[in-house]
């Protein structure tokens, strides 16, 4: 098959946060559109061919029955400064230059430092052989396949689909219905973002806006 | 807004990681008892027959602490290979290993020079050179557990200093255990040769104190962490009060109340008050002390185990979510 790379430009990254690749792809999730479908949940495992016990990305309900009560999808939030790629000993984690944080399953340990670094909870060791590889980590690989050759069999069978060298975007934000889980470039998304809270006013009901601005409470 | 619990299972409820955390702490422990024996050797009979045992039950809990850590590691085999494959300095695991790596050097050349005699100034030496990559081994234990800041009971505050009070204890219980077996081979002995054991007894019984007080400050500042103060850089704000309760009334608190607090510090310190008492008030025990020691010793040895389980088990409980926007992943305006 043909190798088709998404054309990102490449931005220069030096001094003491050279290690930590400038933001590119990024995820957003709208907790105010979610509607916990699960539709997001479907199209990982159904893309990925993700075996039972992992899981790339999953809705979590906060207050659920009271007044409040809001869903948010958690991928791999692909961080500029990511905690697991900070702690990782082996450097089995790393950033592509587009910014996904991607893992190579050939070099990790398995030792889990990586799943308590984590804000989102998105590493995964299953207890079975995910992907062909004993005890390793397996998260959301924001559909970009891993480090082997692209849509290559070897690729396909240890980290899944590459939507993101077909040009296309993680399968999960493409079938969204409420468009609550964006994806894509990460001005693009941080204009969607601001173009969503300014329509909705002051806050915009953005998650914990009251902690981060008290004063607008 | 409640915040985010999230729930992780890598490590749940199993022993590998606590008892790989407690044989490196007690590796520190037994390694101080070994040279602080053996350069006090003159002043205390039997120091020098528990220096030489304390040096080599050292290698022997080294190995085991090395033997969890590899067999809990998905890919055993590249953790063996540690000086290849771990090329992340920024990682305390990296560290660690090397800490580990060193740390086991020091000590087989410690217990082969016990072995072979020789200089006793030379092994002094030795002794002292490894005794900070010793005690830096039971304090990496914490430092390790505390990179994870989103996990509120993993207080990159507290756990190293308890960690490295918990090794201290726990050696010198199992310093004093070894010592009292090798003793006894060894045959009747004057009431003399017990004063390294009491001196150690007592030593235990300090720092038992100590850890008691780490422990209620531990406590107290999770438990106060819902009003002002997150634990961990990124903790939720109520992330220290749901692990308080967790800990103290929730699945992990029989563990805790029952295991930690009750067998393994409240009644070594109620056998060593007694142990006291009898001293001053009757005559000294001689031979009948190991009816107090021993069971002291071991009580403190399991409630070492059961601290590092609490701990570990309790950081499946993770609070990260409810933190400014500011720090989440969007990029600002600039893109930059």
């Amino acid at each position: 098959m043909a190798q088709t790379q998404v054309t990102i430009p490449f931005r220069e990254s030096e001094g003491p946060q050279a290690k930590h690749a400038p933001a590119r792809l990024k995820f957003y999730v709208d907790v105010k559109r979610c509607i916990e479908c699960g539709g997001c949940e479907v199209a990982c495992k159904n893309e990925n061919n993700v075996p039972e016990g992992i899981a790339r990305i999953r809705v979590v309900t906060v207050n659920e029955g009271e007044a409040g009560e809001s869903n948010v999808a958690v991928p791999c939030m692909h961080c500029s400064k990511a905690p697991c790629v900070a702690v990782c000993p082996v450097d089995a984690l790393y950033h592509r230059e587009d910014g996904i944080v991607q893992v190579n399953k050939e070099t990790c340990i398995g030792c889990g430092y990586c799943l308590y670094a984590c804000p989102f909870g998105a590493p995964q060791f299953p207890k079975s052989s995910p992907f062909g590889a004993r005890g390793v980590m397996d998260k959301c690989t924001y559909c970009a396949g891993g480090p082997e050759e692209p849509f290559s069999d070897r690729e396909r069978r240890l980290y899944g689909s590459n939507r993101i060298a077909e040009g296309k975007l993680p399968m999960c934000a493409s079938v969204c219905s409420t468009k609550a889980l964006v994806a894509g470039d990460g001005e693009e998304v941080a204009n969607v973002v601001r173009q969503r809270m300014a329509a909705r006013g002051s806050g915009g009901g953005g998650w914990a806006w009251g902690t981060a601005y008290p004063e607008s409470k | 807004m409640e915040p985010i619990i999230l729930w992780q299972t890598k490590w749940s409820y199993s022993l590998h990681v606590p008892l790989y955390l407690f044989f490196g702490g007690l590796t520190s422990g037994i390694f101080l008892a070994a040279v602080v024996a053996d350069l006090m050797e003159r002043k205390w009979q039997g120091a020098a027959l528990l220096s030489k045992v304390s040096s080599y039950s050292a290698i022997v809990t080294l190995a085991l602490a090395g033997f969890f850590l590899t067999v809990h590691l998905g890919k055993p085999e590249r953790g063996l290979a540690f000086p290849l494959f771990f090329t992340n300095y920024d990682s305390w695991m990296t560290r660690g290993g090397w800490i580990v790596g060193v740390g086991t050097l020091l000590v087989l050349l410690y217990a082969a020079l016990w072995y072979r005699g020789g200089a006793a100034w030379v092994r002094r030496l030795v002794g002292l050179v490894g005794l900070p990559v010793l005690l830096m081994l039971a304090v990496y234990t914490g430092l390790l557990l505390s990179r994870g800041t989103f996990v509120p009971l993993w207080s990159s505050k507290y756990l190293p200093f308890l960690f490295l009070n918990s090794g201290i204890t726990t050696g010198l219980a199992a310093s004093g255990l070894v010592g009292l077996v090798a003793l006894w081979f060894r045959g009747p002995q004057p009431q003399t040769a017990h004063s390294v054991v009491r001196w150690i007894s007592m030593a235990v019984a300090l720092f038992i104190l100590l850890e008691l007080f780490e422990i209620y400050n531990f406590m107290t500042y999770l438990a106060g962490s819902g009003q002002h103060a997150p634990t961990g850089e990124f903790v939720a704000p109520k992330g220290g009060a749901h692990v308080y309760q967790y800990v103290t009334r929730g699945a992990l608190a029989p563990w805790f109340w029952w295991g930690v607090i009750g067998l393994g510090l409240t009644v070594p310190l109620l056998l060593t008050l007694v142990e006291f008492l009898l001293d001053c008030l009757t005559r000294p025990l001689g031979w009948h002390r190991v009816l107090f020691t021993v069971p002291k010793f071991a009580l403190v040895l399991l409630g070492g185990i059961l601290l590092r389980c609490v701990i570990v088990w309790g950081g499946d409980l993770s609070a990260p979510l409810d933190f400014p926007p500011s720090v989440w992943p969007i990029p600002p305006i600039s893109g930059g």
